[in-house]
Parts: structure tokens; sequence; C-alpha cells
């Protein structure tokens, strides 16, 4: 399916979502300046370019809040769904925002001196031995860094280039870069700002973003070593039929740790790996759209009932049978060969099984 | 298949988060009593009153 896919399908207003997002962070910005401008924080007028600078810098580091808790937040209940299909341009627009928050710092605080602004960056203020006068600017810089290497990487080139791992794994440093960033903050603006505002939506936003994926990850967590220690040989009882959201899965841990996605699309249930053959996306966080199961990440494709890509693509995922027994959805832990035909669990209206 | 990685962002987190909380919170108690932007006006403005001999003469 790879190089010539590049559809993420989801939905016809993904170019409204964009508006949406460009406007709010036009309103952000916009709301931050005129209050900026009309209280004067410090008894004195605000000089509007450092004001500019700082609107830039908080609206990226609220945007980045937001792009950390949409990943939990969509494991913990499916209405968060449509934000994961739309993370990507949310970082796009993040890393947008940051680039200009960083160039502007640079070019107002460092370019006017003979020493390359980089070079300044790091060495007009060398107190690094000290907590108030830290050059706050380094982990900004660190921060960014990061996100710029993830940005530069956000392209499915760059995906199959690096091989998975070596992707995430790049790609998880957000997280490090989102904690350097918190302390750019710390060390930066609360040092200098004697209202509690700051302080209280920092921290307020740090303990939101790590508590959701604590909570989302320990959930998980302690699913996965519940089945695991059942060391169930049976077939495993999902839920209700019903629970399961139309053209929507419900994600079940299966012993040995893997994850099955239980799709229901109309009256018909079928259960397949919840790793997409790409990059093990999230299947069961996908939708079926025109029959096809629908990769959330980057919009591969697969038949419910057997796991094969719809023609002219051939890629292939396990199956897993699954059966409707007393109002119960039950999923045969032992997965089909990649490909493996089965039968749909076939319910009414009501949910029972017919 | 598995999705492995997803525990490692749990790790990640279990790490990340109570070190940046306990730095940062720290960090922020030793802010300076008198923030930079209260303190009296800059060099260049108590220069110039210093050498403004106009209202003298
Ligand atoms: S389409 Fe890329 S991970 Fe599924």
């Amino acid at each position: 399916m790879g190089h010539q896919y590049k559809a993420i399908q989801w939905n016809g207003n993904k170019i409204v979502y964009d508006l949406y997002v460009l406007a709010s962070t036009g309103m952000f910005i916009t709301i931050f300046m005129i209050t900026g401008l009309a209280t004067q924080p410090g008894g004195h007028p605000a000089d509007p370019v450092i004001l500019f600078i700082r609107a830039l810098g908080v609206t990226a580091f609220a945007l980045l809040t937001v792009i950390l808790t949409i990943g939990p937040l969509a494991r913990l209940s499916p209405r968060f769904l449509p934000m994961l299909y739309n993370r990507r341009h949310l970082g796009v627009t993040m890393f947008i925002v940051a680039s200009a928050h960083f160039g502007l710092a640079l070019f107002w605080y460092h370019a006017g001196g003979p020493l390359n602004p980089l070079v300044s960056l790091f060495v007009s203020n060398p107190q690094y031995d000290s907590i108030p006068g830290f050059p706050f600017e380094s982990l900004g810089f660190v921060a960014f860094l990061i996100i710029f290497v993830m940005a530069a990487t956000s392209h499915d080139f760059w995906l199959n280039n690096l091989s998975a791992p070596v992707w995430k794994a790049l790609h998880m440093l957000v997280y490090p870069a989102y904690a350097l960033l918190v302390m750019h903050i710390v060390l930066g603006a609360l040092m200098t700002e004697k209202s509690m505002l700051y302080p209280i939506m920092t921290g307020g936003a740090f303990l939101f973003v790590s508590g959701l994926h604590l909570y989302a990850g320990f959930g998980e967590w302690r699913a996965d070593n519940g089945m695991k220690s059942l060391k169930a040989k049976g077939w495993i009882d999902v839920c209700a039929p019903l629970d399961i959201p139309d053209m929507r899965a419900v994600i079940a841990p299966l012993p040995k740790g893997d994850r099955v996605a239980v799709f229901r699309y109309g009256g018909k249930i079928s259960a397949v790996t919840n790793a997409c053959r790409h990059q093990n996306g999230p299947l069961g966080e996908g939708r079926v759209i025109d029959g096809c199961i629908t990769c959330p990440w980057h919009g591969w494709q697969y038949r419910p009932s057997d796991g094969i890509s719809p023609p002219p693509f051939t890629e292939k995922i396990a199956t897993y049978n699954v059966k409707i027994e007393s109002g119960r959805v039950f999923v045969d832990p032992k997965p089909n060969p990649p490909g493996t035909r089965t039968n749909p669990a076939l319910i009414d209206m009501e949910g029972a099984s017919l | 298949m598995k999705r492995p990685h997803r525990r490692i962002h749990f790790l990640f987190w279990i790490v990340i988060a109570p070190i940046t909380a306990l730095v940062g919170y720290f960090s922020w108690q030793m802010r300076p009593a008198t923030p930079f932007t209260e303190l009296p006006p800059g060099i260049e403005t108590i220069s110039d009153a210093s050498t403004d001999t106009s209202e003298s003469r």
C-alpha cells in the first residue's frame, strides 16, 4: 500500500478543522497581546515586541499541551478520536508558532552583538550554576531542536526510511521536550512574574498532561497484566455487541500482551489485530470507512472479515474468530494467519446474537 | 501483534513527571523576591538623568 497511498480520508471537514485551528491560534495570540498591552504587567507599558515573543511562546506551549493530551484522551474515550485524526496538523501549527517564537527571540535578544546569535544564546549568560539566573533560553533551544527534528521527519518518507522503531523512538522525544519547555518557562518567565496566573497555568498544564498519560498508561498496563496472569486458554469475553459504537471498535487485551480490535459495522462484528501493518498504528482507534477498517494514523485500510487491504493493495493483517453467546461478544485469543477469512458474528438491533 | 512502545510511553512519564514536577517546583521557590520587571528604572534612564543638567540651569 505504501508509497502512493497518501490520503487520510476521515472527513471532508479537514480544511474546516485547519481553518478552525488557525483562527483559534490567531485569536489566542491577539487576545494575549491586547490583554498584555491593556493591563501593563509590571506597572509600566509592556514592550510590544517582547509581549509578542511571549505570546508566541505561550501559544506554542498551549498547542503542545493540547497535542499531548489527545493520545491518552482518545484511549480513555472514543469521543476524542476525531482530534487524533487531525493531530498532525496541530503539530505543524505548533511548530510554526514555536519557530516564530524562537526566531524572533533570537533576533531580538542576540542578533545585535558581535557573536553569532546561536553562540550568543549559549554564552551571553554563563550562569549555568544559578537557578534564578539560569540561561533558560538554552533549554528552550534544545526543546525546539527536538521539535524541529520531529517536524522535519513527520512525513511518511522518513517513516519508511528510518524504520518504525527508530522513528517512534525519535518522536517519543517530544516528552522530554515538553519537560524542557516547562523548565524553560519556570526558569524564564516565572522568575520575573509576580502574578500567580503563569505558575498556576504552567503547573496545571503539566500536571494535567502527565496525569492523563499516567492514568491511561496505568489502566492499560493493568489490563495487559491482568490478561497475562489469567493465562486464559478459552475465548475472551470482550463486551456486549452494542457496547461497540457502530463503525468503530473496542480494543481488548489478550494473553501474552497482544491486543485485538473488535469492530462493529452495522449488524456484523469482526476482529483483527490492533496493530496496523504500516507502522503499528492502533487500528482499534480507527473507523470503518467504505466497508474497510481505516487506520487513524495514515489511512491504510483492511477488510474486516479477512484483514486484506482492498485492491490494488495487498497488505494483510491477522484476523481473530468471533462469536456472540448469551448477549456477549467472545474472541478466540489465537490469531489466524494474516489474511484469513473469518465469519463475522451477526447481531440484531437489540444486540442479541442471530 | 503487540504495540510494546505503549509501555515505554508509560515508563517515560513515570520518570519524567515526578522529576519535572519536583525540579520545577523547587526552582520556582528560588525565584528572586523582586522580579526584574519591578526593579528600578534601567541604567540608561539613570545615567540620562544624572547627566541631564537642564533643570539646574
Ligand atoms: S496507516 Fe500508518 S500506522 Fe496505520
